[in-house]
């Protein structure tokens, strides 16, 4: 069965496509689309055994201090579902990189958040979105870290503060193709809210 | 064309290709691909003819 095959070899997401050798053991992967160019490149890399997931844990030893690398070798980790492997070295970001200087610290803190979230670690989403917004506002991933704070509320359902963060969205970013869906998601949440007060009051 | 090349990554479910991959050219002519339908008789041929698979995980929706 093909889901035999993906739970034996931890495929998580499509398109996932693996490079083993005869036997059947992975060389590595490459996860999600790429350009034909960029993939067979990656391809042909496995195959002469460059710049695989192996080659990379082997030189964390010299290079793990290094957080471009240590971005790659998380996103590895988490491209070969490693997820605990993955986490450790997110966790190492914000203190190698405390200024984002590489643009990959709030990338870090989002996929830390979105592992919090696997996990149904919902106050742990939070916490890691919550750092995006408080220490880089500006960064790319503000807008997904507002959208996961009000997310990890809904989940809790804890109605009125998904409501006030998917408003606090429409406000921030009033152009934003997500907008009229973070418009919808506070309306949802408004009734929500007024049906459990009104079950509490009957 | 290499677009057309890109096409097996849409389709059934989990394909397996046997070694074509590793002998393509840099230039990536277009090459028929025999794709395996069964993980099994890939690693089977695979173990026969020593060359790598390549595994495709892949989705319609």
């Amino acid at each position: 069965m093909d889901t035999v095959t993906a739970a034996r070899y931890r495929v998580a997401s499509y398109p996932t496509i693996l490079v083993l050798k005869p036997d059947g053991t992975e060389i590595d992967r490459v996860v999600g689309y790429y350009r034909a160019p960029e993939f067979m490149g990656l391809v042909e890399d496995y195959l002469a055994g460059r710049n695989t997931l192996g080659s990379m844990i082997a030189a964390e030893a010299t290079q793990g201090q290094d957080p471009r690398f240590v971005a790659r070798l998380a996103d590895r980790y988490y491209e070969h579902g490693l997820y605990p492997e993955a986490e450790s070295r997110y966790e190492r970001m914000l203190p190698l990189d405390p200024k984002n200087q590489t643009d990959l610290v709030d990338d870090a803190l989002t996929s830390l958040a979105r592992l919090s979230r696997k996990s149904k670690d919902y106050p742990g989403e939070r916490k890691f979105a919550q750092i995006v917004l408080d220490r880089f506002p500006q960064s790319d991933q503000a807008k997904t870290a507002l959208l996961q704070v009000a997310d990890s509320y809904k989940r809790e359902e804890s109605w009125t503060r998904a409501r006030d963060r998917y408003l606090d969205y429409t406000k921030r970013y009033p152009g934003d193709e997500d907008a009229p869906w973070a418009q919808e998601q506070a309306d949802t949440m408004a009734a929500r809210a007024e049906r459990a007060h009104g079950k509490r009051g009957a | 064309m290499e677009r057309g090349r890109l096409s097996w990554i849409a389709g059934a479910l989990a394909v397996v290709l046997v070694g074509a991959c590793a002998r393509t050219t840099p230039k990536h002519e277009a090459v028929g691909i025999a794709w395996k339908t069964t993980f099994d008789t890939a690693l089977a041929d695979a173990g026969t003819t020593g060359r790598p698979i390549l595994l495709d995980f892949y989705t319609d929706w």
